[in-house]
């Protein structure tokens, strides 16, 4: 059905120049199709990957130019000068990732603003190459009928067709982009880069993978733009540009595939339908962008579309050998993870303090401690998300203190967040799939193309992952908005995505607060069940039911240090560690204590006890 | 030289100025306001019209030119910011609405000043000439500079010594917390906008003293202002203030010694140089995120 | 996304592009000569549009007196080009394909006038720059379809150069311009004619429009020792440069191109106006005026009184030049349609074979190697002080 959709759209951009053929209709369409391409690479940087770029006006330019000098000053044929344009929008975008990857938000726009019209002062005072101020004219162009491929003289109709296959070509990567795991990949950077990271993605290179991208779709259409018009002048790309870039994906529908097309037509027939000053369209596009977030937050796409489907994710069926093995290798006996004299100060304080521990495969580590002591900078650290820290980590008897977290996460470490860190916008199959990011292998260019390794490559994981959803009794929600789900299946869904990495380690951070009973059940089989796996866990808890429940051995934290380790038998009774959770004992206080005092001391211990698992008072 | 430095330091207090009051917005709010140019602007354009076609005097025309950019700064707050507090759009929301109510106060003043010309009023100073060590400064660029100057040591005064300056600063640090101390923060943010557009509002009357006034007054400066406020820290008023003269001074001596063409990228290239290095900027402190 | 919503989509498409291209009706035939206008209505060209407009505004309606019910009414059709090339292209795509006009008058701006050229040629329609004073619009070759109702640039460059540097002996000229497509040519011509006279000039900075600090270029000019300076530049910039100069101390006269005769010159700067001088038409300057200016002065004051280009005096002031240039492009563009009965296609040939037509400014005669409607011979100097333009002396280089 969704065939014969696009066949009529198809069929539609074919015939439209039999219909009306004048050559101002046929110039308006070709530029619409420009619009296409222009909105679409502006939605890849900011729907998808999230980094507000307001400088790709200055890669439309660059784009025009590049194409325009190339055919008008150096007489290269179209065919070269076009890709080599486009080529060059694409490593020009790299100058606006550089800031991308230290700054974000506001910075980003303002820099990328920046950018913009610094790329316009070029233009102007590059005047021997771009013709400053008076432009650059005579560019091929099938309006002034110079233009020619191989000996033909291109018309407008051939011009617009041409467009608008780029353009078509356009929206199938785009698609395929999307729906890949780089498109995912780029999704949860820009949810959560702490998190993408923490599933094995490089955050990095998918920001600058994003602007490379958009960058060439950006100096595409620039070049095209510049063979229509015929003439590049500084003028074309300030800073209304920008806006005019900015505003055809975000009303179109930002992170969608067909928003941005459906905001070129919105804003390249705006203009014709208000026909006033520009001014008062300018004054519109202001009202528009200002009403935007308050009022149509997704943009004409999300309105059309459905919100809030609960379909239960369909278990596609694989051949046994095609499912991805859920085996870990097992290294027994060799310790997986040695943290040696771990030390954190922030600022004057001091976070940890020669801390040591050791993870083993199929054993579960429990961290306990009062509140501030450390125990999540622990895991941050050894998650490398803290990279200021003294002391050694090895993960498999292998340094780790050099890595980002990302080359952790691929390194087998997989670990959940004291606060929820889930990609919320994105569905929770989509979640949990992105933690098996490390098990996909395709290159960024078979997934644009849509390949079909790449195709059977998404089959497989989707597969696997759906299973591994079943067992957390989440597949009936897969394709739910995950910031809508209850919080005990968001948190699930965050272990879910942690496991589908096959991880050999796992670090948990208070997994079981605010479960309820028959939660904390499912939780504690899931950790068990990877523990037999041969999965070394660590699990910070205050839950000392809980802890005592699963721990293979408890180490335990007071103000950035170990004071106590071992079995958990032998820590419940420590005196330090009931010291640490009460304060001081009686015993150290000295003297005789008043009666009261004694009984108090009397009705804490005793269900302080049977909480460690004692015997009952 | 030094005559260079001088014009430098004037201009560089204008963008200074601007600093300052992108400064006091996001001290309290944490939005950068995309619109602060166009406030800049029709404070300005206001002033200069009444004064020039309506023969009103300065006593009058300068409060109504600051009265009317705090007003739409309030405005600014209403429609385009406070919607979006807790809608989860993140810094995207903000920057695209800002900038939206921006390009609104930019095609409406087109519309209503047309094409028309003001005299240069010289309200500020007629424009005379004094000789200091062998460099010419006019009246005006010493006023700016000494104003700028004299509003940041009382901005810092009440920023530091006054409990409206505390609650402010609270009201940056946690909206929640300083509600449940009894601060009103959705009126601290207002208080905020409406300072800002009021420095921003002074700024454009100063500019209008020394250059031609017109709708596109804002554009540049805003980014300038910006690139200053970043500069320096943002959230830090002297490190604004530094960053404004510091490009100022940078623009003048670099038309002079390299070439006029690169004034207007002098701005853009600092900023772009110090955020790769340090993004906190000169006097900005480092902010660690909890995880 | 399911078929019903791409279907729905498609849809939308559809219907869009329809509206977008359904403005283009089936070609009009009537007795109406649509003329084409097109300029920046906002910004610091806008007073040549607005000064354009009410002329062509006053042409307009005489004509349609003249000739009602005789066969023809004019119509004005308007296009805003906010001084952007894109935007001025775009603006004349529409006039040729949509409209349907039989003739263009601007883009305005000669940066904005000059890529619309092919697409006028291509069209072969008339296209008139009533304003634009490119000097490439018409030198060295004419370009087919385009004639010139204004004082090119070249003319102007040669008057000032030649005045400065051989009547008043000025020496070391330093120049400043504007970066826009009008400052950055006309300067460098300027600056090729006072070669051809045997002098340099001491200094070419730029500036940016609307810069509002000109002391770095300025000091460089004054540490060359400038004895003038000349300024190419559009409005009120070039009120920035005199108070720069007036500043530093330069004390040396101001010339400019005849940009510089617009209100907001010497508005702004009042006093401080003194000792700047331009060249331009001396047609409203002589105390004899020609009969067919006497004209249109009183038809223009009878209809706008005492507006800005009239001036506030009883005399009209230099800047009702501005208004004029386009009452006779538009005349004599009426005069040449009613001769082939509103044919687009013979516009062209017909109004190059004009003869004498008595035009505001002057007689108009275009051949096919000068499509110059004022030759060069009527300009002269003028001083613009604190009251506004005077002439100080006639003078032909």
């Amino acid at each position: 059905m969704k065939r014969i959709g696009i066949a009529l759209g198809i069929a539609a951009i074919v015939a439209i120049p039999w219909i009306w053929s004048e050559a101002h209709s046929l110039k308006l369409l070709t530029l619409l199709g420009i619009y296409i391409l222009l909105a679409t690479g502006m939605n890849i940087v900011w729907g998808l990957a999230g980094q507000i770029s307001l400088g790709q006006n200055g890669l439309y330019a660059i784009g025009a130019y590049a194409s325009g000098v190339l055919t008008a000053k150096l007489s290269l044929p179209v065919l070269l000068a076009v890709p080599a344009a486009t080529l060059l929008g694409g490593l020009a975008a790299c100058v606006i990732a550089m800031p991308a990857l230290r700054v974000k938000g506001f910075y980003l726009a303002m820099i990328s603003l920046g950018f913009g019209i610094l790329v316009q002062t070029f233009a102007k005072e590059w005047a021997s190459v771009t013709g400053g101020v008076q432009g650059l004219e005579n560019i091929p162009s099938p309006t002034l009928r110079t233009l020619q491929v191989g000996g033909w003289r291109v018309t407008l109709t051939a011009y617009y067709y041409a467009t608008f296959l780029l353009a078509g070509l356009g929206l199938f990567v785009a698609s395929n982009l999307i729906r890949s795991y780089w498109g995912r990949a780029m999704a949860a950077v820009r949810e959560s880069e702490i998190a993408a990271a923490a599933q094995g993605i490089f955050v990095g290179k998918v920001k600058v993978a994003a602007f490379v991208i958009g960058g060439m779709y950006t100096a595409l259409a620039g070049a095209l733009y510049a063979h229509q018009i015929a003439y590049v002048s500084p003028e074309a790309f300030d800073v209304d540009m920008a806006v005019l870039i900015l505003i055809m994906p975000l009303v179109g529908g930002l992170g969608t595939l067909w928003g941005p097309a459906v905001g070129a037509v919105i804003f390249l027939a705006l203009p014709e339908l208000l026909r006033g000053l520009w001014q008062y369209n300018l004054l519109i596009y202001g009202i528009i962008l200002t009403a935007s977030f308050t009022l149509f937050p997704q943009g004409v796409i999300g309105r059309l579309r459905r919100r809030g489907q609960t379909k239960p994710v369909q278990a596609v069926t694989l051949p046994k050998a095609e499912v991805a093995s859920t085996q870990r290798p097992m290294q027994s006996g060799q310790p997986s993870l040695i943290a040696s004299g771990i030390g954190v100060r922030f600022g004057g304080l001091a976070a940890l303090d020669e801390v040591d521990l050791e993870l083993h495969p199929g054993r579960i580590h429990a961290l306990i401690g009062p509140n501030g002591s450390g125990k999540s900078t622990l895991v941050n650290v050894l998650s490398r998300i803290y990279t200021g820290y003294q002391g050694t980590i090895q993960i498999n008897g292998a340094s780790v203190d050099g890595l980002r977290a990302d080359q952790a996460a691929r390194a087998g470490l997989a670990r959940t967040f004291q606060n929820l860190r889930l990609f919320t916008d994105l569905s929770a199959l989509d979640n949990a799939i992105i933690g098996a990011h490390p098990k996909f292998h395709a290159n960024i260019v078979a997934c644009m193309a849509g390949t079909r390794r790449a195709h059977q490559e998404e089959a497989r994981e989707r597969a696997t992952i759906v299973a591994l959803l079943d067992t957390f009794h989440l597949s009936a929600r897969g394709t739910m908005r995950a910031g809508d789900l209850s919080y005990g299946d968001q948190k699930m869904l965050e272990l879910a995505r942690a496991m589908a990495k096959r991880p050999g380690l796992l670090l948990l951070d208070e997994p079981a607060a605010g479960l309820s009973g028959v939660e904390i059940d499912m939780l504690r089989k899931a950790i068990c069940a990877a523990a037999a796996d041969g999965v070394a866990v660590l699990v910070i808890e205050h839950n000392m039911d809980f802890v005592m429940g699963i721990a293979d051995e408890i180490t335990v934290l007071d103000a950035g240090r170990r004071i106590s380790q071992g079995l958990p038998a032998a820590v419940r009774g420590d005196k330090r560690v009931i010291e640490a959770y009460l304060g001081s004992t009686v015993e150290d206080a000295g003297g005789e204590p008043p009666s009261a005092p004694r009984t108090a001391e009397r009705m804490v211990e005793a269900p302080l006890a049977s909480a460690m698992g004692g015997e009952s008072a | 030289m030094l005559q260079l430095l001088v014009s430098g330091l004037a201009v560089g207090s204008i963008y200074a100025l601007v600093a300052l009051s992108y400064n006091a917005i996001f001290r309290t709010s944490q939005v950068v306001n995309f619109a602060q140019g166009e406030l800049l602007m029709i404070g300005g354009l206001l002033t200069v019209g009444l004064y020039t076609w309506f023969g009103m005097s300065i006593w009058l025309v300068f409060p109504l030119g600051v009265g009317l950019a705090v007003v739409v700064g309030l405005l600014i707050e209403r429609l385009a910011v406070r919607p979006l507090h807790g809608k989860g759009a993140g810094a995207h929301g903000w920057i695209v609405t800002t900038m939206g109510t921006g390009i609104i106060i930019r095609a409406a003043a087109f519309i209503a000043w047309g094409s028309r010309d003001a005299p240069m009023p010289k309200y500020l100073g007629g424009g005379r000439v004094v000789h200091i060590a062998g460099v010419a400064v006019s009246e005006d660029e010493i006023l700016v500079i000494v104003a700028v100057l004299a509003i940041l040591a009382l901005l810092e005064l009440v920023n530091r010594y006054t409990i409206l300056g505390k609650a402010l600063r609270a009201t940056a640090c946690d909206q929640e917390m300083a509600r449940l101390v009894g601060i009103p923060a959705p009126r601290m943010v207002a208080a905020s906008f409406a300072l800002g557009s009021g420095l921003a509002a002074i700024g454009g009357i100063l500019l209008t003293n020394v250059a031609v006034s017109s709708p596109y007054m804002g554009i540049d400066i805003g980014l300038k202002g910006f690139a200053a406020a970043a500069l320096g820290g943002l959230g830090s008023p002297l490190g604004g203030v530094l960053g404004g003269l510091i490009i100022g001074v940078a623009e003048v001596l670099g038309a002079f010694y390299v070439s006029s063409a690169i004034k207007d990228a002098i701005a853009l290239v600092l900023l772009f140089a110090l955020l790769m290095l340090r993004p906190a900027g000169l006097l900005g402190r480092d902010v660690i995120e909890k995880v | 996304m399911s078929a019903h919503r791409i279907g729905r989509a498609a849809a939308i498409l559809a219907a869009a592009m329809t509206m977008l291209t359904a403005g283009s009706a089936a070609l009009a035939q009537d007795a109406v000569l649509k003329i084409g206008f097109v300029g920046p209505y906002s910004g610091p060209s806008a007073e040549y549009t607005e000064a354009g407009k009410r002329a062509v505004t006053m042409a307009v309606d005489e004509f349609n007196a003249a000739w009602k019910g005789k066969g023809f009414q004019a119509e004005l059709v308007e296009k805003d080009d906010v001084s952007n090339p894109t935007r001025g292209i775009n603006a004349v795509n529409e006039l040729v394909s949509r409209d349907k006009v039989i003739a263009i008058m601007g883009p305005v701006n000669s940066g904005v006038f000059k890529p619309t050229i092919p697409v006028t040629t291509e069209a072969g329609l008339l296209h008139l720059a009533w304003m634009g004073q490119d000097t490439e619009f018409t030198r060295p070759v004419a370009i087919p379809n385009v004639f010139r109702f204004a004082q090119p640039n070249f003319a102007q460059a040669k008057q000032l150069a030649s005045y400065m540097a051989k009547k008043k002996g000025l020496k070391r000229i330093g120049v400043i311009h504007d970066n826009t497509a009008y400052g950055k040519p006309g300067a460098a011509e300027f600056i090729a004619e006072l070669k051809a006279l045997g002098v340099d000039a001491v200094g070419d900075e730029s500036f940016n429009q609307r810069d509002t600090d000109l002391t770095a270029q300025l000091m460089k000019l004054k540490q060359a020792n400038a004895d003038s300076i000349l300024v190419w530049a559009i409005g009120n910039d070039q009120a920035t440069v005199k108070r720069g100069m007036l500043k530093l101390g330069m004390d040396v006269p101001l010339y400019g191109a005849n940009s510089m005769v617009s209100l907001g010159f010497w508005t702004v700067l009042g006093d401080m106006a003194k000792n700047t001088y331009t060249t331009y038409f001396d047609t409203y300057a002589m105390d004899t005026r020609t009969p067919n200016a006497n004209a249109f002065a009183q038809k223009y004051f009878k209809r706008y009184g005492n507006d800005k280009y009239y001036g506030p005096g009883k005399d009209p002031y230099f800047y009702l030049v501005a208004p004029a240039q386009a009452y006779d492009a538009i005349n004599a563009t009426l005069k040449v349609a009613v001769e082939v009965k509103g044919d687009p296609k013979k516009m062209v040939a017909a109004m190059q074979a004009l003869r004498d037509f008595p035009g505001v400014l002057g007689t108009v005669s275009f051949t096919p190697e000068n499509h110059d409607a004022y030759g060069t011979a009527s300009f002269s100097i003028l001083d613009v002080g604190p009251q506004g333009p005077r002439l100080l002396e006639t003078y032909k280089y």
